[in-house]
């Protein structure tokens, strides 16, 4: 039997696991996962957030599609971290900015910090986090113009202007997020929030990071499927508390408002995770969640602006390669070589 | 013979450097002697240009004024119609703009309203802190009476809620704002004080 | 007569074009970055500051080649900052007593031009070693693209980041809230000087490569002939006639067989 084995014999070094696990499988878990905040942020505030959100998506493919068009490279689009990126970003930002905001935050973020740099893996901050930065210095104020979530007993939201993308204005009331309450009682340690209301998300915010119930969701499914490390958010919360604790008047009252104002919740769970941009060991994840933590506690209590956790993560993304220097992992049974004097006068000879 | 050539070359470059030194000098005093800038008569010209309505009538000596922390009230001319103008300058590090120099602020008060203000002197970026020196946002001082301001208070810029005027901020550019306000406010504080209200 | 007349005029001006283009400080050589960044937050202050370089640059750069044989070596870096000082004091007295706008404006950055390593640079590296003339047009050359990009700069960073340009408010855009603030801001200038040093050397590559194609075609006659250097017809064909006048014309090339 002439039977020519056509079988080829696979030689490799291990790992020897395997897992069907792609990016693309990745990136729709936690599409998923953000789709738990996109939900709580259109019921809090009106269809003009999904829309926002839309065209953030929408630009970070385009720019993506784009790039690898110019560099004449395949385009690596389905594997939806563009989608993932432009998820994020677009629920960071106010729920009535501009289009034009999301459509050149989408492409900033994609194009500057990803695609330039080399794609997926590449980027040496979180695009989602830069992006944010860009449009915050660039729209200062369409960026910090927060409205009160819509008052269902007065009946829903009008989606006039819906497709001229113009946001209606008129309909919303523009206020000031719990975060400058929280600015303003520094001094004195009396802070006068509603708990519950920052809880349920019935506060003003950006679209994704008023409802805390959502990302708690939305963690634990990402945490249940193992696509992030669950050590990065507890030791970013635990950090923020133990900050809060430390450098406000009267801590104990500021550690739940620092908690559930402002964007904690939502960098903690999908932007401090972010594969490229986190250390790789578990020493180096720790110091770099509660690096990013003391930032933002800093920023939020002396800074001039109420909001710090997307600089602190910035700067934290800066500084992980350094982590990375300093927590390497030594290899199994090395033992530091023992220092040997210099003998100066037997140098000499 | 080693000795001589290193004094040669010493004697060179002493001659070469003190000759370099001393044309510069001479040049540099000489255009000086060009462009000399007269503060005060500048001072006048602009004021002059600046409110055309009467001419100045007098100095006011400020020789025993006392000044709060961080500004310094320059000059205050009293013009024939009975305005006080006032050239304030402020500078303490973190109220002005981005600039350390501080920023100048020049004030016209008239029968205890104010009638007209401009910037007399500022380093602020153009987009960014020039922007508080604008007619757009310097308009909503014109018109505000003296009382409007607390001038027992000389550091306060946010103002408590007793119907003390609080300037609308400009976009990226707080402390400069807020430099802007505080010399407002001292010049107001000038013209209480030297018209006998406090 | 009159093609080497040309000739000689085009490499006595090299400097001042090569200066504006090829060599263009900001985007070729780098230098000046400082204050590239901090003045060009508006086109008039970018201008501004170029024009005053400029006068520093040609001045300093005449005075360094008059002295070059004067300024012994070891002391030539402490020569040159004295020179390059006294005119930049000097621009400085000049605006504050003749434009004072602009000289509030440009503030600290007109006292720093005498840092500016464009100025110590060209001293050190043309204006020493070189006789007047083209120290002066160096200077004139470098200075004039400094201005240029400072001006290239400002403007694009004006519009974006104000909406406005050479002061010039285009108060529809303002009113809408389009301009980007971050262009004002140290972060913008590093970007659009990142970009268009990316754009610049991509267009003078390109440029480049046209001027050569055009040479080259110039070299070729318009009956097609292909000419060598000298403008001598490279022969297409040898077309010896027999065999052994082809081992004949080997020979006589030269070398063994």
């Amino acid at each position: 039997m002439k039977e020519e084995s056509t079988r080829k014999l696979l030689v490799s070094s291990s790992p020897h696991v395997g897992s069907n696990l792609t990016t693309e499988k990745i990136m729709m878990h936690v599409i998923i996962a953000l789709s738990f905040c996109l939900i709580a942020g259109v019921v809090i505030f009106g269809v003009y957030s999904l829309l926002t959100v839309a065209l953030c998506v929408a630009s970070s493919v385009c720019g993506e599609t784009l790039y690898n068009l110019i560099r004449k490279r395949p385009n690596t689009v389905k594997d939806l971290s563009a989608v993932v990126t432009g998820m994020i970003l677009g629920l960071n930002l106010p729920p009535t900015v501009p289009f034009y905001v999301p459509i050149v935050g989408g492409l900033v973020a994609i194009m500057f910090v990803k695609m330039l740099f080399g794609g997926l893996g590449r980027n040496f901050a979180n695009p989602a986090a830069t992006g944010r930065v860009f449009l915050l210095l660039s729209w200062s104020t369409q960026m910090m113009e927060y409205v009160r979530p819509i008052d269902y007993a007065s009946g829903a939201l009008a989606v006039k202007d819906f497709f001229v993308g113009f946001v209606d204005k008129a309909a919303y009331v523009t206020s000031a997020t719990p975060l400058a309450e929280v600015k303003s009682a520094a001094g004195t340690g009396n802070v006068e929030v509603d708990l519950l209301d920052m809880f349920l998300g019935n506060i003003p915010g950006t679209i994704g990071e008023v409802c805390a119930v959502a990302i708690i969701a939305a963690a634990i499914y990402l945490i249940a499927f193992k696509i992030i490390d669950w050590k990065i958010p507890l030791t970013y919360f635990a950090g923020i508390a133990l900050f809060s604790l430390i450098f406000y008047k009267n801590g104990w009252n500021f550690i739940l408002p620092n908690l559930l104002g402002g964007g904690v919740l939502f960098a903690g769970v999908f932007m401090l995770t972010d594969y490229a941009t986190s250390p790789n060991t578990r020493a180096g994840t720790i110091i770099f969640a509660a690096g990013a933590a003391l930032l933002t506690i800093l920023i939020r209590r002396y800074g001039g602006m109420n909001e710090g956790a997307s600089f602190a993560i910035l700067l934290m993304d800066l500084l992980v390669p350094l982590i990375d220097k300093a927590c390497k992992p030594h290899p199994f049974g090395y033992r530091k070589p023992p220092k040997v004097k210099k003998d100066k006068k037997e140098a000499a000879l | 013979m080693k000795k001589v050539n290193v004094s040669k070359e010493s004697v060179r470059i002493v001659v070469c450097l003190g000759v370099i030194a001393l044309v510069a000098s001479l040049l540099l005093a000489v255009v000086n002697l060009f462009t000399q800038v007269d503060e005060a008569a500048e001072l006048r010209k602009a004021i002059g240009e600046f409110y055309a309505e009467a001419e100045i009538a007098s100095e006011v000596d400020l020789k025993d004024f006392e000044n709060t922390d961080g500004t310094e009230v320059l000059n205050v001319f009293v013009a024939e119609d009975g305005a006080y103008i006032v050239l304030t300058h402020v500078a303490k590090a973190d109220k002005v703009g981005y600039n350390a120099e501080g920023v100048s602020m020049l004030v016209i008060i008239k029968d205890d309203e104010i009638v007209k203000l401009s910037g007399y002197s500022h380093s602020e970026t153009p987009g960014l802190g020039a922007n508080a020196f604008k007619d757009k946002h310097l308009d909503q001082y014109i018109g505000l009476t003296t009382d409007r301001f607390d001038v027992s208070e000389g550091e306060q810029i946010v103002a408590p809620d007793d119907g003390y005027f609080t300037p609308v901020k400009v976009t990226s550019a707080t402390y400069t704002t807020n430099a802007v306000f505080l010399a407002v406010k001292a010049s107001v504080r000038a013209y209480v004080i030297l018209t006998g209200g406090m | 007569m009159a093609k080497d007349a040309t000739r000689n005029l085009r490499e006595t001006f090299e400097p001042l074009t090569s200066g504006v283009f090829k060599n263009n400080a900001t985007f070729r050589l780098v230098l000046g970055t400082c204050p590239t960044l901090a003045v060009t937050t508006s086109a008039i202050n970018g201008l501004s500051m170029g024009l005053a370089t400029t006068f520093v640059l040609v001045c300093s750069n005449a005075i360094v080649s008059l002295l070059r044989n004067f300024i012994p070596r070891k002391v030539r870096i402490p020569a040159y900052i004295l020179v390059i000082a006294t005119f930049s004091t000097l621009v400085q007295m000049i605006m504050r007593k003749w434009l004072p706008d602009l000289y509030d404006s440009l503030g600290l950055f007109l006292s720093l031009v005498v840092v500016n390593c464009i100025l110590l640079a060209r001293a050190e590296s043309f204006a020493s070693l070189n006789p007047v003339l083209p120290s002066v047009l160096d200077g004139i050359g470098i200075g004039l693209g400094f201005a240029f990009s400072l001006t290239l700069l400002g403007m694009i960073r004006e519009f974006l980041g104000a909406g406005a340009l050479f002061g010039y408010e285009f108060t529809a855009l303002v009113e809408a809230g389009l301009p980007m603030t971050i262009f004002i801001l140290p972060a913008g200038g590093f970007l659009v000087y990142g970009f268009m040093m990316v754009i610049y050397n991509a267009a003078v590559k390109a440029v480049e490569n046209a001027l050569k194609k055009r040479a080259e075609n110039k070299n070729n006659d318009n009956d097609g002939v292909p000419k060598n250097k000298n403008g001598e017809q490279i022969p297409l064909i040898l077309e010896p006639e027999t065999g052994a006048d082809a081992i004949e014309a080997l020979n006589r090339e030269g070398g063994d067989a």
